[in-house]
């Protein structure tokens, strides 16, 4: 075949920039240590890298929510915890206070004086903040304290039943905290009792307000119960001369248990065997204007919060002066104390083995994560990474090629009739 | 002689130095691009004849041959075309595919990263840094778009300007080919060989130009070549070249088009232009650059779609439901932009947009809309497939829209004419415009505006999940009015169970008094077992409450009396007389007629032919045995009616009876009874004479509500299927006097139907005396119980505690019956403050008939109103013993249709349904929120939906969008985000993979033809050399000659 002299030069030109090439390539692949740099040069392999790549990075995040995970519940583990000690604690005052027989009231004030310092110590517990200031057993609410009042009005849980969940693997999610309503609003109660409320469309302003109320006649709230109480405010011309007054009905069928009741802030009133105390101004209903009056609730429930025990035992104790009507009360109250106190307990340690399931789930799922992540790395590894021995050893066989190529160039090029003329 | 040798000689002299002079030529231009190395012909010059010899002359040099061969020069054209094609379209897809898959300029770093910060938020919602974290990532990703897509803008231009500088040198080459062929076809016809180094050019100008394009070449007669591309579009004539020029696209006039510019004729002819380095870059342009930005484009709009959505319908840490995170990808600019008019349209005043309806439905695709030549019908065309998606008549009401691909074209104004075009691109800019509205941390929407919880006072252990938001709108983007308002849920709800098995959701605006909602979700049934969903989660579901005229106690309603008659007010006397004798013996009939049940109608005959009878039990015996099996029985009435004796229906039914003589021998004999005889016994006188219930007299002939009086209608669904709108319909028929139940049970048989039926009653101002014979019953259970044949002690006077003690009993008598509570049917004792009276609600589950009966003595004439609680109250009164009044209410029936059915009766206008044609006939019953409850209740038990006030620990919302990750939410919901990226990154890797491959071959292929050619046409300066030697030996042999001669010639002249 004829050779023109521009073959010549041109394919050396080309050779040892092809060599040339292959060389910085191998370079590039010896300083980045991958072996596939763009989904141009292997897209098969580029694609299940970033398949990888994003599934590592998930994982990645997945554990820092378990990590927060258990930190939350750790807090509020230990939290719980506290609440076990201290209820225990106050079960053996009460166990105490059971001994009417021997006990002189100078006793039951120490008493007294114990449970309401208790009683102090297992609200700022329920109120207990995690590091960020959220209340932990508000639910969502975390912002305000779980338990408003104090230890003589009582107090109110303010929080709300939810609970957040924490996304610790693709379809798994984990409860990061309990409402304070299950742990210690929610406590079965041997005994009916009530809880109070106001209508949120009260018009009076400030609002007014009802006591927790109390069952002071248990048969005869038994009887009534599970009716509920409307307590409405009527139209002050109902009474002559016109003044506050309301109306009690039960709920569901409308009866009426006591009607146009003058109203006296702060009296004590008894229906049904349940006291209550109403504080405030009233908005009176206006029927001209087609408005209705303030109202209050009393639900029957056959729960109790533990806050609540507390100061009806706190209650009990103070009210005792000796007597037998007094003794009597104490007594019941120290059984029913007991039984709530028992429940609280039973409830706290529900929720505690709650968490410690959860912490379990969160332990195992971080053991499943630790093996993806290292069978992931392991492929990534085989599909990304370079063998560097091979790859010094191409580059040494290229670098040799390059070298052949422009030496044979030079000896070739030396070939030249003209230089012999 | 010696002339002649000379001659030979300088002829050899003149050879050698052309042959040299080519030679000379040839290594001259060793270098040269396209120089195809030449060679001197030499031939011999003819011959002289001499005697019979011939003698030679000389040689002559006849051409100066090109050493080429056509076929290769061809070939390598063809091959820088492809090769040159591929190239160009290989430099680009490597940028762009270093582009995206980059980490700093790719979007899985973003996409990564922002939703590692939404996991971050989600873990701690109450946190304003993980909050502000969010807010920047949601920035960072918007901004990673932006970049993206001016990183590929910048390609793009690179494209465009390729494409321009292309067009230019195609211009300069064509021009240049046009003077070389006027030269090569001057210098071709006037001497026999060929302009070489002309033709070199030329084929130079020829290679260079097929690297740009891909030209078909033929040569002329005359050497002239002629270039065409495409089908025939001539670039170059003979002289004459044709400039092409950079044009712009008819609706976009940043896309390059390429035009042909002549005199007369000024076309877009892109089309003809494929190969080379304009057709790579063209290739490039329509199937990478193109789908790229349209799939991050759509990308993007799935991402702001989603994420939009979830703030909206999210509530912030101000309580308030979010706003948009991304600015609103149908804001009126940007929708107007996704749709452009071609530049040939004229008209004008045309305002139309393209709202995305749906982002998980987008194609990558772009559309045509095209109008047909009178401007009534448009089309739409999808470019990628070229589908006809849908045609329409031209709207002519304004605003008018039509969905399709999750796009909605909206025409705000047309004044199309015939064959006008647009373009609709509804994600190529998307991923330029994202960006984030600039939302304060706190005003992410993390948590969820609804709020569940348990009463405390619940005695059941059921309990409420915490719901969730489904949509703040309907099926027609109409807004919901649960969360309409801020702040506030209008209206809170209530799930009050009437049962332990059925609930009603009731509007708690007021906690003081829960009212039904509107429509009502009343009497549900709760299953237990299973999560109980509360709402419907199909925003097209309607509901229907029946309202027709006859429902329940309708106007005109009376009560309904036992059919019975009583002959006479005296009693029967008793005679020893043996009726077995047939001379005594004595027959009547008893026609019963109109009976509600027609079984029971017919003609009995009673004979009196047995033992002698002394007392009323013997009488009542007698006539009786023979009315066995009919549902007539014959009684003797209480002493205040004269103890005498009557007939009546035995089951309360109502209808006719007849009394009459028995005027046929029954058995041929003699039967006629001595006169006086059966006046005696009975205590009137058969003989002759009729006796039928009359009106009030201790029984009438049943007119009134003693059924629910429903009638036979026809009621039929229709099936709209939402992508055809093809209907199919299904009618079932009411049967008459069919109770709500049998109606609802017909009616849930369809599929879609489910009817909800129930009933509703009162009984109030219930007066009479608690003796024998009061009865009060329900269904035909009697509630008021006997002891010894007299009304037990333990029911209370009806008239102790205005009544309340009274109904007390009866509440509870119906709640203890175990056959009323297999019904669904309990009663609650209620007091009613507006009428200041005691009542019983009667309610029925399952929409039973409700069937009051009242018996009371004739002289007490007793009395009880029953009443629907919505129209006037019928008053049932007693008439005595073994006698009834009765009424019967009819229940009703919420019908819930799902998606796309609807109901209609004949006649329109339903007494049981009401006006079928009214728009008000069927409301949405889609609420927007779903939530469940599961566990056992208890009737009582309630549990409110509200607000959520504060909801700083509240991540419902931040886990659905953290969810949003994993969600396949593009291309018709098969794709998540980062799929949809990595496919994107895996094509465009394919492409640049299987690019740099074709690239190479197409390299190597030129290479070749190149190498090929260089063998045959290039210079090789050995060879060069050796011709060197060789035409100088030639040269000076010849010259040789020329001394030979002149020393021949010295020597004939020195002979001389």
């Amino acid at each position: 075949m004829r050779i023109s002299n521009l073959h010549i030069f041109n394919l050396a030109n080309q050779s040892m920039a092809e060599a040339n090439s292959e060389i910085v390539k191998t370079q590039e692949q010896l300083s980045t240590g991958r072996r596939v740099p763009t989904a141009a040069d292997d897209p098969v392999a580029a694609t299940r890298i970033q398949n990888l790549t994003e599934s590592l990075a998930q994982i990645d995040q997945y554990e820092k929510n378990i990590a927060f995970a258990e930190n939350n519940l750790a807090v509020e583990e230990a939290a719980l915890n506290s609440v076990n000690n201290l209820v225990q604690r106050i079960r053996e005052l009460t166990v105490q206070a059971g001994n009417t027989a021997i006990l002189s009231a100078n006793e039951y004030d120490a008493i007294r004086t114990e449970v309401d310092a208790r009683l102090d110590e297992l609200v700022s517990l329920a109120n207990t903040r995690n590091s960020n200031g959220d209340y932990i057993f508000s639910g969502y609410k975390s912002k305000s304290p779980a338990f408003v009042g104090n230890s003589v009005n009582g107090f109110r849980y303010t929080g709300d039943e939810g609970s957040i969940s924490i996304k610790v693997d693709d379809n798994t999610f984990v409860e990061a905290t309990d409402s304070g309503k299950n742990i210690f609003v929610d406590i079965p109660h041997t005994e009916n009792t009530v809880i109070t409320s106001v209508n949120p469309n009260n018009r009076s302003d400030p609002a007014i307000s009802i006591s927790i109320g109390e069952v002071v006649d248990q048969a005869a709230y038994d009887n009534f119960y599970p009716e509920d109480i409307v307590i409405t405010f009527n139209e002050d011309t109902n009474l002559s001369p016109a003044a506050k007054n309301f109306t009690v009905t039960e709920r569901s069928t409308g009866k009426i248990i006591a009607a146009n009741q003058p109203y006296a802030a702060g009296e004590e009133l008894i229906y049904h065997g349940v006291s209550i105390r109403i504080n405030g101004n009233p908005a009176s209903a206006d029927m001209g204007a087609g408005l209705k009056g303030d109202q209050l609730f009393i639900d029957s429930t056959s729960t109790q919060d533990a806050l609540t025990t507390l100061i009806r035992f706190r209650d009990a104790l103070q009210a005792y002066d000796g007597s037998t009507e007094s003794k009597e009360r104490v007594d019941n109250a120290v059984a029913t104390t007991l039984d709530n106190l028992s429940q609280v307990q039973d409830s706290v340690s529900k929720v505690i083995t709650k968490i410690g399931a959860r912490i379990n789930m969160l332990e195992s799922t971080q053991e499943q994560h630790l093996d993806t992540e290292l069978v992931s790395n392991t492929i990534l590894s085989d599909l990304r990474d370079l063998d560097y021995a091979e790859a010094a050893s191409r580059l040494s066989t290229e670098t040799l090629i390059l070298q052949a190529a422009q030496a044979s160039f030079l000896r070739i090029s030396e070939l030249n009739l003209f230089s012999r003329l | 002689m010696t002339s002649d040798i000379l001659g030979v000689s300088i002829s050899g002299l003149r050879v050698s130095q052309n042959a040299l002079r080519t030679t000379g030529h040839n290594i001259a231009n060793a270098n040269t691009e396209g120089y195809s190395r030449q060679l001197t012909e030499i031939n011999s010059l003819g011959c002289t004849q001499n005697g019979i010899d011939f003698l030679g002359s000389g040689a002559y040099s006849n051409n100066i041959e090109r050493v080429v061969n056509e076929f290769v020069i061809s070939q390598t054209r063809t091959d820088a075309t492809l090769y040159n094609e591929l190239n160009i379209y290989n430099q680009n897809i490597l940028q762009l595919n270093e582009l995206l898959a980059n980490e700093t300029t790719g979007l899985t770093q973003g996409l990564q990263s922002f939703f590692d910060a939404v996991q971050t938020a989600s873990d701690n919602p109450s946190a304003i840094a993980a909050r502000q974290l969010f807010v920047s990532e949601a920035e960072n990703l918007s901004g990673r778009f932006n970049t993206l897509s001016d990183r590929i803008d910048t390609i793009n231009n690179g494209v465009v300007a390729g494409i321009e500088a292309a067009i230019e040198n195609v211009n300069n080459l064509t021009s240049n080919i046009a003077t070389l062929n006027t030269s090569i076809a001057q210098f071709s016809g006037a001497s026999s060989s060929n302009p070489n180094d002309l033709l070199d050019q030329r084929d130079e100008a020829l290679r260079k130009l097929s690297e740009l394009i891909s030209v078909n070449i033929s040569i002329q007669d005359d050497n002239q070549a002629n270039i065409t591309v495409g089908n025939g579009i001539p670039l170059v004539l003979s002289a004459t070249s044709t400039d092409i020029a950079l044009g712009s696209n008819e609706y976009d006039p940043t896309k390059p088009e390429v035009r042909l510019v002549s005199n007369n004729v000024n076309e877009l002819i892109t089309n003809a232009f494929s190969g080379g380095e304009i057709g790579g870059l063209l290739n490039f342009q329509n199937t990478v650059i193109d789908p790229t930005y349209n799939e991050i484009g759509r990308l993007a709009l799935s991402i702001e779609e989603s994420f939009n959505e979830l703030q909206s319908q999210g509530l912030n840490l101000n309580s308030s439901l979010g706003s948009h995170l991304f600015t609103d990808i149908n804001n009126e600019d940007i929708a107007a932009g996704r749709i452009t008019a071609s530049s040939d349209n004229t008209s004008t005043g045309n305002s139309l947009r393209v709202n995305i309806s749906d982002a998980s439905q987008l194609t990558t695709s772009d559309y045509v809309v095209s109008v047909d030549s009178n401007a009534g019908i448009y089309r739409i065309t999808r470019v990628s497939d070229n589908a006809e998606l849908t045609s329409q008549l031209v709207p002519t009401t304004f605003p008018s829209s039509i969905d399709f691909d999750g796009l909605s074209l909206i025409f705000d104004e047309t004044n199309f004419s015939g064959g006008e075009r647009f373009l609709i691109q509804a994600t190529r800019t998307a991923a330029q415009e994202i960006s984030t509205t600039g939302l304060q941390p706190e005003e992410i929407a993390l948590a969820s505006p609804l709020s569940t919880s348990n009463h405390l006072g619940n005695l059941g252990g059921a309990v409420i999940n915490s719901g969730e938001v489904l949509a703040l709108t309907d099926a027609e983007g109409q807004a919901l009015p649960l969360f309409a308002q801020a702040g506030k849920m209008s209206p809170p709800l209530l799930v009050k169970f009437t049962t332990a098995t059925t609930y009603d959701i009731l509007d708690n605006s007021d906690p003081g008094n829960p009212v039904q909602l509107s429509p009502p979700i009343r009497n549900q049934v709760y299953a237990l077992g299973i999560q109980n969903n509360l709402f419907s989660s199909d925003d097209g579901q309607t509901r229907i409450q029946t309202n027709g005229s006859i429902l329940g106690l309708p106007a005109g309603s009376t009560q309904a009396t036992q059919a019975a008659v009583k002959p006479s007010t005296i009693a029967p006397t008793f005679a020893a007389i043996d009726f077995s004798d047939p001379a005594n013996q004595f027959s009547f009939d008893v026609v019963v007629s109109n009976t509600l049940a027609g079984a029971n109608d017919g003609t009995f005959t009673v004979t009196i032919n047995d033992a002698p009878i002394t007392s009323n039990t013997e009488l009542l015996a007698a006539i009786n045995d023979d009315l066995t099996g009919t549902n007539i029985v014959a009684y003797i009435t209480d002493a205040a009616q004269g103890s005498a004796l009557a007939f009546a229906s035995s089951d309360h039914g109502i209808g006719d009876i007849t009394l009459q003589n028995y005027n046929n021998n029954p058995d041929g004999g003699i039967d006629t009874a001595p006169v006086g005889q059966a006046n005696t016994l009975l205590g009137f006188d058969i003989e002759g004479n009729t006796f039928t219930t009359v009106a009030n007299a201790n029984g009438i002939s049943g007119i009134g509500s003693a059924s629910n009086n429903y009638p036979v209608e026809t009621i039929t669904v229709v099936t709209t299927d939402p992508d055809t709108a093809i209907t199919s319909s299904q009618s079932v028929f009411t049967t008459a006097n069919a109770s709500a139940r049998e109606t609802a049970n017909l009616l849930s048989n369809i599929d879609g139907v489910s009817a909800n039926a129930f009933n509703y009653a009162e009984l109030r101002n219930v007066s009479a005396t608690t003796l024998s014979p009061l009865q009060i019953s329900l269904n035909g259970e009697s509630l008021i119980s006997y002891e010894n044949g007299d009304v037990s002690g333990s029911v209370p006077s009806s008239t102790l505690n205005s009544g309340e003690d009274f109904n007390d009993y009866l509440a509870t008598t119906i709640n203890n019956n175990e056959n009323l509570q297999a019904l669904g049917i309990y009663a609650v004792s209620a007091y009613d403050a507006t009428a200041s009276e005691f009542y019983v609600q009667l309610h029925s589950t399952l929409g039973d008939d409700f069937t009051v009966e009242l018996t009371t003595a004739a002289t007490d004439r007793g009395s009880i109103s029953v009443g629907d609680g919505v129209n006037a109250a019928v008053e049932l009164t007693g008439s005595g013993t073994n006698t009834n009044s009765q009424v019967t209410v009819g229940g009703r029936i919420d019908v819930d249709l799902a998606a796309n059915l609807s109901l209609s009766t004949t006649p329109t206008v339903s007494t049981i349904f009401g006006d079928s044609s009214s728009t008000s006939f069927a409301s949405t019953a889609f609420l927007g929120i779903q939530a469940s409850i599961s566990g056992e209740p208890v009737a009582g038990d309630t549990f409110s939906l509200d607000f959520n006030n504060n909801p700083d620990l509240d991540n419902r919302n931040a886990i659905a969008m953290v969810n949003l990750q994993q969600e396949k939410l593009v291309d018709g919901d098969t794709k998540s985000f980062q799929e949809t990226y990595n496919q994107l990154l895996g094509d465009i890797g394919i492409k640049a993979n299987t690019s740099q491959n074709s690239t190479s071959v197409a390299e190597s292929v030129l290479e070749q033809t190149q190498s090929l050619r260089n063998a045959i046409s290039g210079v090789n300066l050995d060879e060069e050399a050796a011709d060197l030697i060789r035409y100088e030996q030639l040269y000076s042999a010849n010259a040789q000659v020329i001394t030979v001669a002149r020393d021949l010639f010295d020597r004939l002249l020195s002979s001389f």
